[in-house]
């Protein structure tokens, strides 16, 4: 309880420290809007020329490529400055956590907030409306809670990872460089249905680094993709998340307290 | 650039070795470059295998060619990629307060900061570029072009790499005028990725795209090499393509002199 009203007024000033660049606001989101309008020209033009990529025609990217957009934006909001901590470990500043009365990953994750989360929110919100009515989706009401509790799913899953990468750096104090490289194997891989890239890809995707969950079974589940029937598993999004959290806590659990038994 | 005297050309040389001496110390960063470009190249190639699959004849050119193209814009980019050109340095010095130090050095700046991308891009090039090639070559189905296209290729990067930093010059001398490069970065990077003909090639593009990405300079970076390294200019093609290449080397090269004279005079007003 105490944690989540300490982390609502480390919002606040994260978000009252933001306000006071407008300027800079408004250049953030226009940039996201741009890079988003980009990536999703480039799949415009390839589905324009080709008409489909493995059975998805252009509505269904249109709908994969928001349903990641959405959950990558709440993950952005709350939790893009993860990639902070290689900094923050080798200029030392992170040491101050330490020795707070708080939780350290609390005030580490309640010390930013990011705008840019924002536009990407936005942009999966339109694609997912327009995507939704080109497609004709008729859900009932079991549909939307498995929508949203996978969107929720996909951002935890983004946290996860990130988490997970950004933990590495209380051993290797350097890790932006996999984490960056994490990320863009991710953004080329939420462009694209898994399926077309062959069998071991899928695999890696699914069982690896699973960022096939984050929209691509979820889309499948709710287009109607599956190959054949849809399998269990498929629906496993919100499974792979709560696991993937926990190791990712146990990670960092490991590493800060390695990180303050070492005297660093 | 002047280059002709064997100071500078000593100075040039001596930038190279150090940018090597450099980039020997990430060992980790290069083998993370390594995989990532692997898992890249191995991406494209069944992007471009499933679009085919649905629609063979409508990209102008068999699939194998098209593979290639899309297997070498992921292995350029180690070298082409803005984040390695010079602004990132530029604005790291400006916002330190320590730019003049720079401008002050008895060479001329551009040559100081082409030297020094030159050296970091002769490196990459040799344990980044070549090697996923050779990767490419035996796992992902790259083809091997004939002989004029591989020298018009090769001359061909030769002048993408000149332009993209000249791009890249510019946009660092911005960055010292509004102190703040990021989201100019950010707008660039996107422009550069969709009418550079990187991953998507420009000759799909629809009616007034593809009349743009024509007029605009990104495509001397990925889309006029790789273009001729698949066999798409051929001859006369291939001439009048690295023309285009050169012609917009002298009109840059003109204008970042012209924009760095104007820079420098405000930077030092302002009493730098």
């Amino acid at each position: 309880m105490r944690n989540i009203r300490l982390y609502g007024q480390f919002l606040r000033m994260a978000v009252l420290g933001k306000v006071q660049y407008k300027a800079d606001f408004l250049v953030g989101i226009v940039s996201v809007l741009i890079l988003n309008a980009v990536n999703l020209s480039l799949i415009g033009i390839l589905v324009y020329n080709f008409n489909t990529l493995g059975d998805w025609n252009i509505w269904d990217l249109l709908f994969l490529y928001s349903f990641w957009m959405l959950s990558r934006g709440i993950y952005g909001v709350f939790f893009w400055h993860l990639s902070d901590l290689e900094e923050m470990i080798v200029s030392g500043t992170f040491d101050a956590y330490l020795v707070r009365p708080a939780s350290p990953f609390l005030q580490f994750i309640g010390k930013d907030i990011s705008y840019t989360g924002v536009g990407d929110f936005l942009v999966g919100l339109l694609g997912f409306i327009l995507a939704s009515a080109q497609i004709g989706l008729h859900w009932h009401i079991g549909q939307w809670v498995y929508f949203v509790i996978c969107v929720l799913s996909g951002a935890l899953i983004q946290v996860a990872i990130n988490w997970i990468g950004a933990s590495l750096c209380f051993w290797t104090t350097r890790s932006n460089a996999a984490m960056y490289i994490a990320e863009r194997f991710t953004v080329l891989m939420q462009q694209y249905p898994v399926n077309i890239f062959g069998k071991y890809f899928q695999v890696f995707v699914t069982c690896f680094l699973p960022v096939a969950f984050i929209n691509y079974y979820p889309s499948v589940v709710l287009l109607g993709k599956a190959v054949t029937k849809i399998q269990v598993w498929q629906y496993g999004a919100p499974v792979v998340a709560v696991l993937l959290l926990a190791i990712a806590a146990f990670i960092w659990t490991k590493g800060v307290k390695r990180y303050a038994g070492t005297g660093n | 650039m002047k280059a002709s005297n064997g100071v500078s050309l000593r100075t040039g040389t001596a930038f190279l070795r150090n940018e090597f001496y450099n980039m020997s110390i990430y060992r980790v960063s290069f083998w993370l470059n390594f995989i990532y470009t692997f898992l890249m190249m191995y991406s494209v190639g069944y992007v471009w295998r499933a679009l085919y699959a649905a629609n063979p004849s409508v990209a102008g050119v068999p699939l194998p060619q098209m593979i290639s193209y899309a297997v070498l814009g992921v292995a350029l980019e180690a070298i082409l990629h803005p984040r390695n050109g010079p602004q990132r340095y530029i604005m790291e010095q400006v916002r330190k307060g320590t730019i003049e130090m720079d401008i002050m050095k008895p060479i001329d700046f551009q040559f100081y900061m082409f030297a020094k991308n030159i050296g970091g891009i002769s490196v990459r090039f040799l344990f980044l570029v070549l090697p996923s090639l050779i990767v490419a070559f035996f796992l992902f189905s790259l083809e091997l072009p004939n002989l004029p296209a591989f020298l018009g290729f090769f001359c061909s990067l030769l002048f993408s790499v000149i332009v993209s930093f000249f791009l890249n010059f510019i946009l660092g001398l911005l960055s010292m005028v509004t102190m703040n490069i990021r989201n100019i970065n950010w707008g660039y990077n996107a422009l550069l990725r969709f009418f550079s003909g990187q991953m998507v090639p420009l000759w799909i593009f629809p009616g007034a795209l593809g009349v743009i990405s024509e007029i605009l300079p990104f495509r001397c970076i990925y889309s006029i090499p790789m273009s001729i390294y698949i066999g798409n200019d051929t001859g006369i093609d291939m001439l009048k393509a690295l023309g285009v290449q050169f012609a917009w080397i002298l009109v840059l090269w003109l204008a970042s002199r012209l924009l760095m004279k104007r820079v420098f005079t405000k930077v030092m007003i302002q009493g730098g």
